[in-house]
């Protein structure tokens, strides 16, 4: 049914192989990025005028009640998990885009301290699949 | 200056008429009038006399007729005018047709402005579509609205 | 240059209003031009200008019928229709101007004024100006956003003053007329010129509900310096009494800032009680960013389950009914992290179990990348409080080394593994007699001291295929992208452990593919576990995704003996849920959002969601559903558990040209009950808009666990440029219950 497994030698195309990565070098999300683009032979550098620029944006991550009960008490929490960032390759348009995830939690009054570290749990594997779906973006981009 | 209208008043002109039946003394091209820091220079300028000591008035005419003098302030005034009658005694100068007086920065024109010498009073006034215009530039006096720099 | 909020400003309302012109910094400079009929003036004395006198300079247009300069005091009058116009305003008077050069203030008296490039206009019995302070002081003054000829509102005070470095006007006796009718007195006000900070908060909100009655709050704002400020809000509820809020901001100094928050109610007629709440967030970066403290605490009256229900106060993060307090300081570099922090709850639901408290909690994380392989160090000091004698309390200290190993990595195929050690020392101080409620769990049986040390393998690997195609003679690339995961973790009996913050995981797609079954540490789950999955994607012609499918099992081949619970009875399903999981982007106002558990060992659902949303503009609607197997109680017998199967349709559209119609509506389709209704219309005129909006939803009570339907009102007269008045229900897509969420994962 016409698949292949995809060829080339680089996850990335030629014009990413020299990048420079602007943000908060302290974050998760910059580390993770960080460590994916060396995994895929990109060459980190800094401040150089012919190497593409990804900008990291900020994350905003949000709860909301998704689902409530018969006792209006809220069943279902989703915390979303969101992100920016852009590309600016030389003597092209700079391209935004954005990485977003979603994913639920119970309402656990009763274990309120578990609770919260269940969503840092669900935070930061939404930070390791953001930086998946930016390699994946990256990868899919056609200059 | 005061001291100007002691002076004597020194007249040359090219030429000259005198029609003396009705106490006229017209001097014709380039004419310049000195009378201390006065100075007039006009294309024509007929001094009239009606009394019987010294000139009365003095009409110049030009394109225009100018008038020069420095003030006790050592600031001097220019006007110039179509036609520009300086009454001695009176000490009042009346300027008429696209008249203008330069003082120190500042500046009006109109169709017409009496200048009191004595009282220093300019009063300018327009007749028809022309109207009268004052500018004043801000380093002298100020702009219309910020405080006069006091001159050292 | 005076700006009144302008971001109002809607050019096809004001056609005629001069648009905001900066005057740059040498107009001061430019020379005076006066022209008029007749001028007479004496040097150091008078001038006087008559017939039509016009004074320009620069952006500055002043003129009159009359004007006297006097050389010597550097005063100014004129009379005689007057207009003075410059780079912000425009300013027609009948009456008299007088005016300073030197102190460069005017007074203009029965003068009316327009701003340029804003709505806001009025006339005023005495204005005065200040060029040095850049000030405007209005006296007997009207003040509108209203277009000539379409007065509907406009507010008359006996004293306006606007400071164009302030970011507040001020207004003392204060009317708002409705055309000619008084419908709002205030002896002091204050409303933002400018939009930054505090803007939309400043205004009288007014709203009616069967069971409180009236609420009225009206803030009132103290611009204490340019960074500190401080909102006092008297707020009156008709059932329960008079209350008052206050915040008090404070950003001393680059880096640090924060806010102290207080609500008290002296005595809440339903509960003959006084309620009270305090909240505290504050923030530290230092050393250039790397240093990092925060405090978020938030605490109510003891027991006052509904506090939030019943006042709905603008702070405090609420989740599953917890008040969360803590306090967090961190440094933080780019290979290594350390961080401290105490937290605790205070849980706002009736008999629940109270957690431990977290005093506090160290961690210290390391990392050390290379291209290679890379290696990770978490480790970690916690000790847990609690106040019931009857509870455990222990301390836990876990290191836990990681060696992560990619092992093939090509465009079309991935393999990595992952290696840790985990080893945890608890110290446990366990009670004389244990609480019940451990008893019914099993967790009586803990020792004192537990050492724990166990590995964890996991290797994980993908194929990436790809093929192109055509759809509608459009080129699209779709990927199949088969992905594995096998995670080995021996066994190791923890009953002895206690659970201290630990919880375990929603089965999904996503944590199919984790490297643990609970968060948090008391608990490691043994694993001899194959995780199966496969992620497909349409990508369009520029690379962005359009559709991501993705489906996902996983298989024990050895069953995990640790259970959370000690009690709980060891699973016999060796197979995950089949987890799927879908968003679809195909157009551009569509979005799609798809997750679906089903139990292929009972052949049925687990847990499903769903969301459709159309967006275009004005128009929006959206349909949302949510199912959760015996995740909910039955309303006719509480102790019998029944699903939840939740369906939520959401639409915003514009009907006339100015009206706007919302109207969101959830239901509980198991039982066939409302949860939440909203209708609400909206009104948009040049400078005023109406929205009413009614809404009906079933109001939760925390203490005697039951819901009530409760009907609210709110009625929003919004007066543009001024903020909005009244804002019983704010007029969006949000209900009480549950908010307007997008849960789409492809909006670019």
């Amino acid at each position: 049914c016409g698949y292949h497994l995809r060829g080339g030698s680089q996850l990335l195309p030629p014009e990413l192989s020299r990048l420079q990565l602007i943000g908060d070098e302290r974050s998760d999300l910059y580390r993770a990025v960080a460590l994916r683009l060396r995994r895929a032979n990109v060459q980190l550098v800094t401040a150089d005028e012919s190497a593409a620029v990804l900008t990291l944006g900020d994350i905003s991550v949000r709860n909301e009640a998704a689902s409530v009960d018969s006792r209006s008490q809220v069943v279902e929490y989703l915390m979303l998990f969101n992100t920016h960032c852009t590309l600016t390759v030389p003597n092209h348009e700079p391209q935004q885009f954005n990485a977003s995830f979603n994913r639920s939690f119970l309402n656990k009054a009763n274990q309120a301290l578990a609770s919260s570290r269940e969503q840092e749990q669900l935070k930061d594997e939404m930070l390791e699949q953001t930086a998946d779906q930016i390699l994946i973006q990256l990868s899919r981009l056609k200059f | 200056k005061q001291s100007d209208y002691k002076q004597k008043v020194y007249v040359d002109s090219v030429r000259q008429v005198a029609e003396l039946n009705d106490n006229r003394l017209t001097f014709l091209d380039d004419v310049v009038i000195r009378q201390g820091t006065i100075e007039i220079h006009a294309d024509k300028v007929e001094v009239i006399r009606h009394g019987d000591k010294g000139a009365d008035e003095m009409i110049a005419t030009g394109r225009p007729a100018r008038f020069h003098q420095v003030l006790d302030n050592g600031k001097p005034v220019d006007a110039q005018a179509n036609r520009l009658s300086y009454k001695l005694k009176e000490r009042m100068v009346l300027l008429t047709g696209n008249a203008r007086i330069k003082q120190s920065d500042n500046e009006i024109s109109g169709d017409q402005i009496r200048y009191d010498i004595q009282k220093q009073q300019m009063v300018a006034e327009s007749s028809g579509g022309s109207r009268v215009k004052t500018i004043f530039l801000p380093d002298e006096m100020g702009s219309f609205d910020q405080p006069a720099q006091e001159k050292p | 240059q005076l700006q009144l909020g302008a971001g109002v400003f809607d050019e096809r309302c004001y056609p005629n209003v001069p648009p905001l012109v900066q005057a740059d910094a040498n107009e001061k400079a430019q020379p005076v031009e006066v022209t008029s009929d007749r001028a007479e003036a004496t040097q150091q004395g008078k001038a006087v200008y008559e017939g039509d006198v016009e004074v320009k300079q620069g952006l500055k247009l002043f003129s009159s019928q009359y004007t006297e300069l006097d050389q010597q005091t550097r005063q100014v009058t004129a009379r005689g229709d007057i207009r003075y116009k410059d780079g912000s305003v425009t300013l027609v008077s009948q009456g008299e101007l007088k005016g300073d050069l030197n102190s460069r203030e005017s007074t203009i008296s029965q003068a009316s004024y327009q701003l340029h490039g804003s709505p806001a206009r009025g006339q005023a019995k005495l204005i005065e100006l200040n060029e040095k302070e850049s000030s405007v002081k209005l006296s007997g003054a009207e003040f509108t956003t209203c277009p000539p000829g379409q007065e509907m509102w406009k507010l008359k005070a006996s004293e306006v003053s606007l400071d164009q470095d302030e970011v507040f006007g001020e207004a003392w006796n204060a009317t708002l007329w409705l055309k000619d009718v008084p419908v709002f007195y205030v002896p002091y006000m204050s409303f933002p010129i400018k939009d930054e900070r505090k803007s939309g908060l400043l205004y009288p909100t007014m709203g009616y509900s069967n069971r409180d009655g009236v609420d009225f709050a009206q803030p009132i704002y103290w611009n204490i310096a340019p960074n500190y400020d401080m909102t006092f809000t008297p707020r009156y509820i008709q059932e329960r009494g008079t209350m008052a809020r206050s915040e008090f901001r404070y950003l001393p100094v680059a880096g640090n800032e924060g806010s102290l928050y207080g609500e008290w109610l002296g005595n809440d007629r339903q509960l003959d009680d006084s309620r009270w709440l305090v909240n505290v967030r504050h923030q530290t970066l230092a050393m250039d960013d790397a240093l990092r403290f925060k405090v978020d605490y938030t605490r109510v009256t003891q027991d006052d389950y509904n506090y939030f229900n019943d006042l709905s106060p603008s702070v405090g993060t609420l989740v599953d009914n917890q008040l969360q307090q803590s306090m967090r300081l961190g440094y933080y570099q780019p290979n290594w992290n350390f961080t401290g922090e105490a937290r605790d709850y205070q849980i706002l639901l009736a008999d629940t179990v109270l957690p431990h408290k977290l005093l506090p909690r160290l961690n210290f994380n390391a990392y050390s990348p290379s291209t290679k392989y890379d290696l990770a160090l978490q480790s970690e000091f916690s000790n847990f409080d609690h106040d019931d004698a009857g509870f455990y309390r222990g301390q836990r200290f876990h290191l836990e080394p990681q060696l992560n190993l990619p092992l093939l990595a090509a465009p079309g195929y991935q393999l990595d593994s992952q290696f840790r050690l985990m080893y945890t020392h608890y110290q446990q101080q366990l009670p004389e007699d244990y609480d019940s409620n451990l008893v019914a769990l099993g967790l009586n049986h803990l020792d004192e001291q537990v050492d724990r040390a166990l590995p964890s393998v996991r290797v994980a690997g993908k194929l990436i295929f790809d093929r192109q195609d055509y759809w509608q003679n459009r080129p699209f690339t779709q990927t199949l992208e088969p992905q594995f995961q096998y995670l080995y973790v021996p066994y190791r009996n923890q009953d002895n452990i206690g659970l201290y913050d630990t919880t375990t995981l929603r089965q999904e797609y996503y944590s199919l593919f984790s490297d643990r079954r609970y968060a948090g540490l008391d608990r490691i789950s043994d694993a001899n576990r194959v995780s199966v999955g496969a992620t497909s994607r349409v990508f369009d012609a520029e690379g962005t995704e359009r559709v991501r499918l993705t489906l996902g099992q996983s298989y024990d081949l050895v069953r995990p003996k640790v259970t959370f619970y000690p009690k709980e009875v060891v699973s016999t399903n060796s197979r995950s849920l089949l987890s799927f999981r879908g968003d679809v982007r195909p157009l551009h106002h569509w979005f799609g959002h798809t997750g679906v558990e089903y139990d292929t060992e009972q052949n049925r659902f687990s847990s499903g969601s769903a969301a459709v949303e159309y967006q275009h503009e004005e128009w929006l609607g959206q349909i949302n559903y949510r199912y959760v197997r015996e995740g909910n109680l039955s309303l006719s017998d509480p102790d019998e558990v029944t699903d939840i199967s939740q369906l939520g349709l959401l639409a915003r559209l514009p009907v006339a040209d100015s009206w706007q119609l919302i109207g969101a509506h959830y239901t509980d389709l198991q039982q066939s009950t409302a949860l939440d209704s909203l209708i609400g219309i909206r009104y948009d005129a040049c400078c005023w808009s109406l929205n009413l909006a009614f809404e009906r939803h079933r109001r939760p009570d925390n203490a005697s666990l039951t819901a009530e339907t409760e009907n609210k009102l709110g009625l929003q007269f919004e007066l543009k440029g001024l903020g909005s008045i009244g804002s019983g229900t704010d007029f969006t897509l949000d209900t009480r219950l549950l908010p307007y969420s997008r849960p789409f994962n492809l909006n670019d």
